[in-house]
């Protein structure tokens, strides 16, 4: 796990979290794009965002050990800003995006957070795939941020992807 | 077309500065490609012009005249210059795996798809594909292909799923695609689709002034390339590098020059002067062969009032026989024998 290799390193990790700090986790964005492109593969930008804001601070850690625990080893998840956290899925598709994120999403919503066992965390995920959606970065983020914004609109704890919202 | 670009248009030639700067292949830029002769003038005329819209291209030419060169041109000088250029050389992927390489393929699709793969097609989204020798295309791909350019649409192996794209599309090919046409292997929709605007690249002979400039060129790539001194070529190497016609266009011209930066001018002077002697005397041979020539000519002819009756009966051969007063069978014979076809 990159994470793992960059754990001594300098800053390149969220203290709160331990995910990806977001300079970073745009350059990994950035470099897998490449590389998909090169090899002719998917990749797929998730975009994550708990409905409501936890009490404290330790949830979110304890919400990206979650997350990691879900996603493949090559996977990266980084803290984007906020509560917001992205999560590179390398090979996958749209379809492999939806299995991956509803995976997750059921996972965090019957987990009981130690610093909140009696509330449920509720979380948004908005997605788009390289090269289905778009084959530019910055768009391809941008799709993944309005599809968030968009699972939001519908009342949250939902995923939202292109090919399911059209 | 950005105003920084519009303001840039240099009358004399009809082309962008601006975009003249950038490099359509290492070491080699628009004053390259098309500042060395009034025919490449023309072609680089009318990139520019059709640079700034999205119509399909359909560039034909000899082989190793540089269709790709200007395809890339097209593309660099284009608004999706900042968008992928995604080539497919269609003669280089066996007709089987074209089109799961174009259109990309889904888990399960066929045995050994163990997982989805997307297309090249979706690669070149909101960008340019470049379908080189798209004369090669079979028949099957080539409806498919219909569909994207028609719809803008497609969909990968074993999916129902349509998936849109932006894509623009530019072809080659050194194929007489009317031909193809009317032998029934290449769709005529596809062709018409195809064919919005057609840029046809001269032959190096026909742009001999040109000569001179590639030689240098290629004398001083391949002298960096292969750390030679840069010597200079006698007069009468390059007086036959001038006078030979290049069938292989500036492709044979650069391995020429190859062969002459690593071995030497005397290896090409003798090469070029057996060339030149062969085809004086096949060229000799040819146009004062009386027997050949009459031949030829009297083909021409009944080709010609073949095909005339032919049209007057509406195609009816056995009314088309009697007029031309042969039996049916040889009149069937010499249609077949004289290639006489409808237009």
């Amino acid at each position: 796990m990159i994470e793992k290799i960059l754990i001594d390193g300098n800053g390149f990790l969220d203290r709160e979290t331990k995910a990806l700090i977001s300079p970073l986790f745009n350059f990994l964005l950035d470099w897998e794009i490449r590389r998909s492109f090169r090899y002719q593969d998917f990749a797929s930008l998730l975009i994550l965002e708990p409905d409501k804001e936890p009490r404290d601070i330790k949830t979110l850690a304890e919400l990206v050990s979650l997350i990691r625990r879900n996603i493949r080893e090559t996977d990266i998840i980084g803290r984007l800003n906020g509560l917001r956290f992205g999560i590179i899925l390398l090979a996958a598709d749209l379809d492999g995006a939806y299995i991956m994120a509803s995976r997750i999403m059921g996972h965090i919503n019957n987990y009981a957070f130690s610093k909140e066992p009696q509330q449920r965390l509720n979380i948004s995920i908005g997605g788009a795939c390289f090269p289905t959606n778009s084959v530019d970065k910055d768009t391809l983020f941008q799709l993944a941020k309005e599809m968030l914004e968009e699972a939001h609109k519908r009342g949250g704890n939902t995923i939202c992807l292109p090919h399911l919202i059209k | 077309m950005p105003m920084y670009y519009r303001e840039n248009f240099n009358i004399t030639y009809g082309i962008n500065i601006a975009y003249m700067k950038e490099e359509i292949a290492p070491g080699i830029d628009f004053e390259h490609l098309f500042g060395h002769s009034q025919a490449m003038r023309k072609v680089g005329k009318v990139v520019q012009d059709v640079a700034s819209t999205d119509v399909p291209v359909l560039i034909t030419g000899a082989s190793g005249t540089g269709k790709n060169l200007v395809a890339k041109a097209i593309h660099i000088s284009s608004l999706r210059h900042n968008r992928p250029f995604v080539k497919v050389a269609c003669m280089n992927i066996p007709s089987e795996l074209l089109e799961s390489e174009l259109f990309g393929y889904e888990k399960g699709a066929f045995t050994g798809a163990y997982q989805s793969k997307p297309g090249r097609v979706e690669f070149a989204n909101k960008g340019t594909l470049f379908l080189d020798e798209i004369g090669d295309i079979p028949l099957i791909i080539q409806g498919k292909l219909l569909r994207l350019l028609q719809e803008g649409e497609f969909s990968r192996l074993g999916s129902y799923r349509d998936i849109k794209v932006d894509i623009r599309i530019i072809s080659a090919t050194n194929r007489d695609l009317e031909i193809m046409v009317k032998e029934g292997k290449f769709r005529e929709d596809l062709f018409y689709r195809i064919n919005v605007i057609n840029i046809k690249i001269p032959p190096l002979y026909e742009r001999k002034e040109e000569i001179p400039f590639l030689i240098r060129f290629f004398q001083d790539k391949f002298c960096k390339e292969y750390n030679r001194p840069l010597v200079d070529i006698s007069h009468e190497c390059l007086s036959l590098l001038r006078q030979y016609n290049w069938p292989g266009n500036v492709r044979e011209l650069e391995n020429a020059i190859k062969r002459l930066v690593v071995l030497g001018e005397k290896v090409v002077i003798k090469e070029l002067r057996e060339r030149l002697k062969q085809n004086l005397e096949t060229g000799q041979r040819d146009e004062y062969n009386l027997k050949k020539i009459s031949k030829k000519a009297s083909s021409d002819a009944q080709r010609r009032v073949i095909r005339e009756v032919l049209e007057k009966v509406n195609w009816n051969k056995k009314e088309a026989a009697k007029i031309l007063k042969i039996s049916y069978k040889a009149l069937l014979y010499k249609i077949k024998e004289l290639k006489v076809d409808a237009r």
